[in-house]
């Protein structure tokens, strides 16, 4: 692969000779372009922790904001926030468990290890309509229990605890395919 | 070099982007050209026009989908003859390809079909005498649908980036360059921070994480085939000299920063009550509910699952189909003892779930499970290149937006972005206080 620099000044398309370029086309097979639709792998990523803090007091964004404070003092990063009422929740690093553990403290609050997230690889997923909603109804149907889901362009994650996680991976395979990691 | 609607939509346009064209040709290469249909939406060649062309013969009746194909594909091959024309009026002969003359084969769904292969043999052919190929956008052909001849299709949202991208890819090109109207890819949306800088640099990632959020940017898909084989693709301005966006692979550009803020469009918030429920029926009732929202083609949003509700946004355009498809609507569950219930809307039960109601009756006891619906949402994100994953953006992500008076209903998040569900009509702060806080004065 050359490198950013050299392609960047490389702007040179199609500068080799075109009747070569004919001749290699002749020979050469279509190259398939676009990844298949649907869900393309699934995958786990283990070792989260889960924080549910409840019984927020009024005003809720306050108490929102101040809990956030807290869990940065103690430097600690998190993902997979979500609001319920009078409620939040969200996901660490277990490694950061005890800082967290600490930080909560005298907050209404419960935190466990053991957890994990499940990808669900799905490139462009929002231009198959419908898809990220068969994903959630496949998850849901699967009868195991998810806390939290979330998305982005390529993915939809689903955080678990670590053995029900481990069981909606084979389960999701099951049904949508399993073609591997890339 | 793909020309968008706004670059080819005039004449004086046109010959801006022809001599664009021209200069790249002088410069010792060979370009290739793909265009899309002239001009944006409400204008006379542009596909919206062409659509409510059909629709407007009676709006009762849903036009095919293959007849839409072969009507919107008109707007390009339209556009991609006057370019083809403006070249030749300067003194390069030029000629125009449909994307199956191009060698874009496609899967055969139409309105929404995927590139399967793109054979360039066509392409080379058009080069070796001399002409330089003007390809229409957003379309290729289905070559096994049991129909003489090749079946039209076309690619759905991006398609002419998309196009630019796997011609591109098959040509074995240097480069792709996408022009617009704006200079590159700006770090939030101009119509709200006009003087928002444009990024000199962002990764495939990035690109396809903003325009999922909303942002109008290169295509995810055409970014995806440029980062498959490493095609260096460029946004640029066609009508200014601003060097433009490099969009390249994540470990060309590594590093800690922001990307920029983008928003969606217009989001209906949707949240069921499951507490009517019976314990062992609630995994059924929200499998169910998925189940219908995939069948109807709903796209979701900010979801949220709980065993006490339901939660996600759908985009307001398809949020009366969804309603549509919910209100009154009878889901019958067996296992674990038999119940029906019925949907309806808390602040507004229509006749028809009240009547579904009383029919049922005389098979029971039919329980209502009401949802509540929040129009006039939207969702607001900040995109972030190894950013989401410090401690406290959260905290400062709700701390702006509070002391902006914006409330946030629900969050999420992702490896590269950071999303807020707020009211639209405080959509402009929002995207202001954020893009002042993150990006103007440095993450």
């Amino acid at each position: 692969m050359p490198k950013p620099d050299e392609r960047k000044s490389a702007r040179a398309p199609l500068r080799q000779d075109v009747s070569d370029r004919v001749a290699d086309s002749r020979g050469a097979g279509e190259t398939e372009f676009e990844k298949p639709r649907g869900v393309k792998w699934v995958e786990i990523k283990s070792g989260l922790t889960r924080a549910f803090v409840y019984d927020l007091p009024e005003p809720v964004t306050d108490s929102r904001l101040e809990v956030l404070s807290k869990v940065r003092s103690a430097g600690v990063s998190i993902d997979f926030v979500k609001f319920g009422q009078g409620a939040m929740s969200f996901v660490a690093a277990e490694a950061d468990q005890p800082a967290l553990e600490a930080a909560l403290k005298g907050t209404s609050a419960e935190v466990e290890g053991g957890c994990c997230v499940v990808i669900v690889h799905a490139v462009n997923m929002q231009d198959e309509e419908g898809l990220v909603a068969k994903i959630v109804s496949e998850v849901i149907a699967s009868g195991e229990g998810v806390d939290h889901i979330g998305d982005m362009h390529d993915r939809v994650l689903l955080v678990a605890s670590q053995k029900t996680g481990e069981r909606l991976v084979k389960k999701l395979e099951k049904t949508f395919g399993k073609e591997g990691s890339e | 070099m793909k020309f968008g609607g706004t670059s080819v939509r005039s004449p004086e346009a046109r010959m801006r982007a022809a001599l664009r064209v021209i200069s790249a040709k002088e410069q010792g290469f060979f370009p290739v050209v793909v265009v899309s249909a002239i001009g944006r939406t409400g204008e006379p060649y542009a596909t919206d026009t062409l659509i409510g062309m059909l629709n407007d013969i009676d709006p009762n009746v849903r036009p095919d989908q293959r007849e839409m194909d072969l009507l919107m594909a008109c707007g390009e091959i339209l556009s991609s003859v006057i370019f083809a024309h403006t070249l030749k009026t300067l003194g390069h002969t030029s000629m125009s390809m449909r994307g199956g003359q191009a060698g874009i084969r496609t899967d055969g769904v139409y309105g929404n079909a995927r590139i399967l292969g793109v054979n360039p043999l066509g392409l080379f052919e058009v080069i070796k005498r001399g002409h330089i190929p003007v390809v229409c956008g957003f379309q290729g052909v289905w070559t096994q649908g049991g129909l003489p001849g090749a079946e039209l299709t076309t690619l759905g949202r991006g398609g002419s980036d998309t196009t630019a991208s796997a011609v591109g890819a098959a040509l074995g090109a240097a480069a792709v360059e996408i022009y617009t109207d704006v200079d590159g890819i700006k770090t939030a949306d101009p119509d709200f921070v006009p003087d928002a800088p444009t990024l000199s640099r962002v990764t495939y990632d990035e690109v396809a994480e903003l325009a999922y959020l909303g942002a109008r940017v290169v295509h995810p898909r055409a970014a995806e085939i440029a980062m498959r084989y490493n095609v260096p693709l460029w946004v640029k301005n066609t009508f200014t000299d601003h060097p433009g966006t490099e969009v390249v692979p994540r470990e060309s550009f590594p590093g800690r920063r922001v990307t920029g803020v983008s928003h969606t469009g217009k989001l209906v918030h949707v949240q069921f009550d499951l507490d009517a429920v019976k314990v062992a029926h609630k995994t059924q009732f929200q499998a169910r509910v998925y189940e219908m929202l995939a069948k109807e083609g709903t796209n979701l949003h900010m979801i949220d699952l709980s065993p006490g509700s339901i939660g996600f946004a759908v985009p307001r355009s398809q949020f009366p189909a969804m309603e549509d498809l919910f209100d009154g609507l009878v889901v019958p569950i067996t296992e674990g003892g038999s119940s029906l219930y019925v949907v309806q809307r808390r602040d507004k039960p229509t006749r028809a779930a009240e009547t579904q109601t009383r029919l049922l009756q005389s098979l029971g006891d039919p329980v209502a499970v009401p949802y509540v619906v929040t129009e006039g949402t939207t969702m607001v994100s900040l995109v972030g290149h190894e950013y989401m994953q410090q401690p406290g953006v959260f905290q400062d992500v709700l701390a702006i937006l509070h002391s902006n008076r914006v409330p946030v209903t629900q969050v999420s998040d992702s490896d590269f972005s950071l999303s807020c569900l707020v009211p639209e009509s405080e959509l402009r702060t929002a995207v202001v206080s954020l893009h002042d806080r993150f990006v103007k004065q440095g993450a």
